[in-house]
């Protein structure tokens, strides 16, 4: 109510001032010319003239009053005249406009009505919206104004109109001027909008920091380069990608910092956009880096010209593209990969039709296109789909059996796609190696567990897998549980020789000893056969070490007795050369003087010795004789013993017929029938074997029975490795209880007068025989005869210890 | 071969005193009268060949009659020794000796000219024996 009553009489001194003439034409002159500046809001004077005017010629021009009033309306200034008391005299159409009802409670400002908050909506928290806010900056001018006379400028304020029900921020800036009119205070309010203005200015400051901003944090690097390739500015990223600082970057040239092979090109680019043929170009180059790795990147260069026209510089982006090319290679590469892949993959569709095969499948598969999911290889797919079809898992394996080889299959269902990818891959030959590697792992196992003897296996970190029974009884460990337990760890007080020795068996090596001596904790000596050798898996792996130990002291022990006894033995058959010597030479020789001089004695004194002393003589001669005999004997016995051993192929039939050559004379004298049946070849040393037969045949003709002729025959028989020989007679037979005694040496049954002799021919022969591996033995019957028999080898095949044994003879059979 | 004087000058290498005796009377009974020069040991036969010592002044033999049992230097040394020594290779040598098993004496020197006899006991067969040493060294 008290707003309509001030518009009434805002009308009222608005008709009485739209009066004076002639000046308010110059006014409405001037006001034209300075439309102009008014909008630039420069001098607010001509404004408080033009108000003047307007109050002058109010009464006076009332004709013009419209036009003026237009004038004063159409200017884009709002434009108020207030009282002292806040009563709005006038308003211009502009500042009614802006204004709505927030310059007063009305909905439109009219003349008379107060004027009111403007800030109100702006920050309606502070704001009383009162008429009187004090805080509103538009409010504040005008009291200052009021107050102290003089005019206020180019305050800026912000303010929030609604207009035509929107809401509106709006930058103004206000000037104020006051003035007397009726004698009373007035101000002339003009408020220019520049919210253009101040936007401009914002975007103008926020781009420019926008701006910055891009360059200096952009993800690519930014460098501009003057048309000599100096670098003149670079962003951080650039620092990034090419490991230069800014300040180094700016000291270089593109150039310097361009991989050489690459530097042709680009310059004919560059050479393009100077020219003016290309707005740009775009090239994937590499930059050397600080530390001299290449970088790839992708390079944008464009030109920058003066106003002119003439080219200024290049703004050069760039992006490295180290990752985009392996990115790009590896998606090549997987592209390539299921036609190249050696392997065999197959896509199904959901329904189960085969939409891919590859090379590798098509050829291992021939029909899996046309069989789809009946095809072997794909057999039971949906339960493996159906399993990889789980959120959790879009991968499934498993492993399938065609044509005898084994698959790896691992099966992908691409859930986007709504396919199942099939990824072979033929492990026959691990499936084999792995049963080989089990099966070997387990035949050593089984072997070293059986083993009669001291024997463990481990693997690579010393731990048993398996052990003998003797292994566990030699270390007193029968019953105890080694398996997967470390060596080191059951026998702590292991030496580090001996780990040095596992060491380099893990390695490949193979260590062993034949004899090694230790001491043991109680300082007795045991001696010990060892060896220690890596075990391969069948793949060649070395998959551990195999342990053989025996104690061999007992055999050690032995064996230095036998090394003892084969001492003595070596000992004794020299002495028994030496024998041999002293019976050949001086035994025999004063034997020769004795019966030489005695001898001579008979020849040359017989006539003058008498019945006994020739008697005597003849006693000594015979004493000699037999003396010699005996020396000549032994000796032979000796060289029987003696003779080195050397067997080779003898034929006993030959040996047989020049031993019966041999005794001739004796068997012609007895009338005696010497035979044999058929003969083989055996291992002998031929002479013995004739010096073998000659003693057996003479004695089988010597111990004859009177009166009866001598029957001597030879058989053969085989057994085994070995021919026996029998020599049958029918002599006068030996007393069984006699018949070891007939092979000893100087051993005689009859008397010399009845059967001369030594008594050394059986013991020659038992010595052949057994010097040829063989035995001698007699069976007899006193009165009917006796059958000597001896065995000699037979011919064996060719060995390589026995060189000497090559048969030379086709061997009748 | 070449014609030797009617004298032979023989060495006589024995110890045995009973031998050497006995080869004198065969010598004597087969009417040889040689110049017979007699050593005990092989060291001595080698000074007597090699006219040393006490041997300076004795002649060359036409013959050795060679024990192998001897003392100190046995007779497979001397034979080895004169076999090595050139001035003495074409001496004749007869082995004279108890043993049967050293026949094969005379193939170990091929060098040597040199010839085997068996001792024996038996006057006759001693008579043989040194003519047959006679022979060969007129003719080896």
């Amino acid at each position: 109510m008290a707003v309509r009553s001030n518009r009434e009489r805002e009308r009222a001194v608005g008709r009485k001032r739209v009066a004076s003439g002639r000046k308010e034409l110059l006014a409405g002159k001037e006001l034209e010319a300075s439309k102009d500046e008014l909008q630039s809001l420069n001098d607010v004077n001509a404004l408080k003239e033009l108000a003047d005017a307007l109050h002058r010629s109010e009464e006076s021009l009332a004709k013009e009053r419209l036009n003026l009033q237009t004038m004063f309306d159409a200017v884009n200034v709002g434009l108020l005249l207030i009282d002292e008391n806040g009563v709005v005299r006038r308003v211009n159409e502009t500042a009614s406009r802006w204004v709505g009802k927030d310059f007063s409670v009305s909905s439109s400002l009219q003349p008379g009505d107060y004027l009111g908050c403007v800030h109100a909506i702006a920050d309606p928290a502070r704001c009383g919206h009162t008429p009187f806010c004090t805080l509103c900056p538009i409010r504040k001018s005008i009291e200052t104004a009021l107050r102290t006379g003089q005019p206020v400028r180019h305050v800026e304020a912000q303010a929030a109109f609604e207009i035509d029900g929107t809401v509106t921020s709006l930058w103004l800036e206000i000037s104020v001027d006051p003035l007397v009119l009726d004698g009373m205070r007035h101000v002339v309010l003009a408020m220019i909008d520049i919210t253009a203005r101040k936007q401009a200015e914002e975007a103008l400051r926020s781009g420019e920091a926008r701006f910055r901003a891009i360059f200096e944090q952009a993800a690519v690097g930014i460098g501009q380069i003057d048309l000599d390739g100096r670098i003149l500015a670079t962003n951080q990223m650039m620092s990034q990608i090419l490991g230069y600082s800014r300040e180094e970057l700016q000291q270089k040239t593109f150039e310097e910092i361009t991989h050489p092979d690459d530097l042709p090109g680009e310059r004919e680019l560059i050479d393009g956009i100077i020219a003016g043929r290309d707005p740009f170009y775009t090239v994937e180059k590499r930059y050397l880096r600080k530390d001299g790795n290449p970088v790839w990147v992708r390079v944008t260069s464009s030109l920058v010209r003066e106003v002119s026209g003439k080219p200024a510089l290049r703004i050069s982006i760039i992006e490295d593209i180290g990752e985009l090319r392996k990115t790009r290679r590896e998606l090549e590469r997987t592209a390539s990969f299921p036609m190249l892949n050696p392997n065999p993959i197959v896509e199904v569709d959901p329904d189960g039709r085969v939409s891919f095969v590859n090379p590798a499948a098509r050829q291992l598969f021939r029909d899996i296109e046309e069989r789809g999911t009946d095809h072997l290889w794909l057999a039971n797919l949906e339960s493996m789909v159906s399993a990889c079809r789980k959120p959790a898992a879009t991968l499934t394996s498993r492993e399938v059996i065609v044509d005898g080889r084994w698959y790896h299959q691992t099966i992908h269902f691409v859930s986007g796609m709504q396919q199942v990818r099939i990824y072979g891959l033929d492990i026959t030959a691990r499936r084999q190696a792995e049963e080989r590697l089990l099966e070997r792992e387990e035949q050593l196992r089984i072997f070293v567990e059986h083993a009669p003897a001291s024997i463990a296996m481990f693997d690579t970190h010393m731990r048993y897998l398996a052990v003998s029974q003797r292994w566990l009884a030699d270390y007193g460990l029968t019953g105890q549980q080694l398996l997967s337990r470390s060596h080191y760890e059951v026998f702590p007080e292991i030496t580090e020789q001996w780990k040095e020795v596992h060491h380099r068996c893990l390695a490949g090596a193979v260590e062993r000893a034949e004899e090694d001596r230790f001491e043991r904790p109680d300082g007795s000596i045991q001696w010990i056969r060892w060896e220690v050798r890596p075990w391969r898996s069948a793949l060649g792996a070395i998959g551990g070490i195999i342990i053989f130990f025996e104690d061999i002291t007992e055999r050690k022990r032995a064996e230095e007795v036998l090394q003892r006894s084969a001492e003595e033995l070596a000992r004794s058959n020299k002495d028994l050369e030496q024998f041999a010597y002293v019976a050949s030479h001086d035994l025999q020789e004063p034997l020769r003087i004795v019966s030489g001089f005695i001898g001579r004695l008979r020849e040359r004194y017989a006539a003058s010795l008498d019945d006994r002393a020739r008697e005597y003589i003849d006693f000594a001669v015979q004493g000699a004789q037999r003396m010699s005999q005996l020396v000549h004997d032994l000796l032979e016995y000796s060289r029987a013993q003696a003779r080195p051993r050397q067997l080779k192929p003898a034929d006993m039939k030959e040996a047989f017929d020049r031993a019966r050559a041999n005794c001739m004379a004796s068997i012609r004298e007895a009338g005696a029938a010497v035979t044999c049946g058929d003969l083989p070849i055996v291992m002998g040393d031929p002479t013995q074997l004739v010096q073998l037969l000659q003693n057996l045949i003479g004695n089988a003709i010597k111990f004859r029975r009177p009166e009866t002729s001598p029957e001597v025959q030879l058989f053969s028989r085989r057994v085994q490795d070995h021919w026996v020989f029998h020599l049958h007679d029918n002599g006068i037979g030996i007393p069984m209880d006699q018949a070891e005694r007939v092979f000893l040496i100087f051993q005689q049954l009859h008397t010399r007068d009845m059967y001369p002799g030594t008594g050394i021919g059986l013991a020659i022969c038992k010595k052949i025989v057994e010097r040829h591996g063989g035995r001698i033995w007699v069976q007899s019957e006193m009165g009917k005869g006796s059958t000597f028999s001896f065995s000699l080898p037979a011919l064996s095949p060719p060995q390589a210890s026995e060189p000497a044994a090559v048969p030379e003879l086709e061997i009748p059979q | 071969m070449t014609s030797k004087r009617d004298k032979l000058t023989i060495l006589l290498v024995e110890d045995n005193a009973g031998d050497v005796y006995m080869v004198r009377e065969a010598m004597d009974e087969a009417g040889l009268t040689p110049n017979l020069h007699v050593v005990q040991t092989g060291i001595q036969a080698m000074d007597f060949l090699h006219r040393r010592g006490a041997f300076s002044g004795v002649p060359k033999p036409d013959l050795v009659i060679l024990d192998l049992n001897l003392p100190a230097k046995p007779g497979q040394e001397v034979m080895a020794e004169i076999e090595a020594a050139p001035s003495l290779r074409e001496l004749p040598i007869a082995v004279f000796t108890t043993s049967e098993s050293e026949r094969d004496i005379c193939g170990r020197y091929p060098r040597l000219r040199s010839m085997f006899a068996l001792k024996t006991p038996m006057v006759k067969e001693l008579v043989e024996i040194v003519k047959s040493f006679d022979l060969f060294a007129r003719t080896a």
